[in-house]
């Protein structure tokens, strides 16, 4: 909570309706560290980790996900300060589980195609149900990105299955002003 | 979430076994004094016989069914098997 930006995300969030919270203290585990390991440039710059609780219920909805996104993104938009939003889980996978070595990669690469399609706010729609049962709990974090980019088609840099797992990059491309 | 999921809203029963898992998936030094002492460190988080006996096995599926979460049970083996075996990470 050191820098303007994570200040003015939690102040404003709250004012327009969305109830968060804030730790001085929540170590930040491979979620944040390996995404960041690729694309931090250098030198590197402040971050503002966001948590958004995909594993433990009762999680939020994606519909409510996907309404915070919109939020953030009018946050930032607002902001004088040039930033990348970066979102990071899992595609297909169910860590700890009989599922754990059988993705549903089939509806991995729907959703990708939907992403290219820029129809994003369609999974909006999806219940946590169907996340669960998928294996794509953790398309909450893609889902509030999704808010906040809005109907902008996704550039899918990859998809690679692995014998537990569905891995994807996929970029928004944004106009910058 | 329905009963059939897979992650299910964790009993208050099993809160000591979850918080004990979370130690083992993230703080080095308690990995560090379970494998010096397994009985000692679990009796230091409230863990009762029946759950050190499943932990002590890894057994996934006793413990989920006393309520664990499962990603913790997980990530609590893995880290435990990278401290056994370094090197194992690349595989899981």
């Amino acid at each position: 909570m050191t820098h303007p930006l994570a200040r003015a995300v939690v102040e404003q969030g709250i004012e327009r309706g969305f109830d968060l919270l804030y730790t001085q203290d929540a170590k930040l585990d491979y979620a944040f560290y390996v995404p960041l390991h690729f694309v931090m440039p250098e030198p590197a710059r402040p971050i503002v980790p966001l948590h958004v609780n995909v594993y433990l219920p009762p999680q939020p909805t994606p519909a409510r996900c996907h309404a915070w996104g919109a939020a953030l993104g009018e946050i930032l938009r607002a902001r004088p300060e040039r930033v990348a939003l970066i979102a990071s889980g899992g595609m297909s996978h169910f860590p700890g589980t009989d599922r754990y070595a059988s993705p549903e990669f089939d509806y991995d690469r729907a959703l990708l195609d939907l992403l290219r399609d820029g129809r994003g706010r369609d999974l909006a729609r999806v219940t946590g149900e169907e996340l669960d049962k998928r294996g794509n709990i953790e398309l909450r974090t893609w889902i509030t990105l999704l808010g906040a980019v809005g109907d902008v088609r996704a550039d899918v840099y990859c998809y690679e299955p692995s014998w537990h797992h569905g891995n994807a990059v996929v970029e928004w491309p944004l106009e910058t002003a | 979430m329905s009963e059939g999921a897979h992650y299910r809203f964790p009993p208050s029963e099993a809160y000591p076994l979850n918080r004990c898992l979370y130690a083992l998936k993230s703080d080095p030094a308690f990995i560090e004094r379970f494998l010096a002492d397994p009985v000692a460190a679990t009796l230091e988080m409230g863990l009762t016989e029946g759950e050190r006996a499943d932990l002590r096995r890894m057994d996934r599926d006793a413990l989920v069914a006393r309520g664990a979460h499962p990603y913790l049970v997980f990530m609590a083996g893995l880290r435990l098997k990278i401290a056994a075996e370094p090197g194992t990470l690349e595989y899981f």
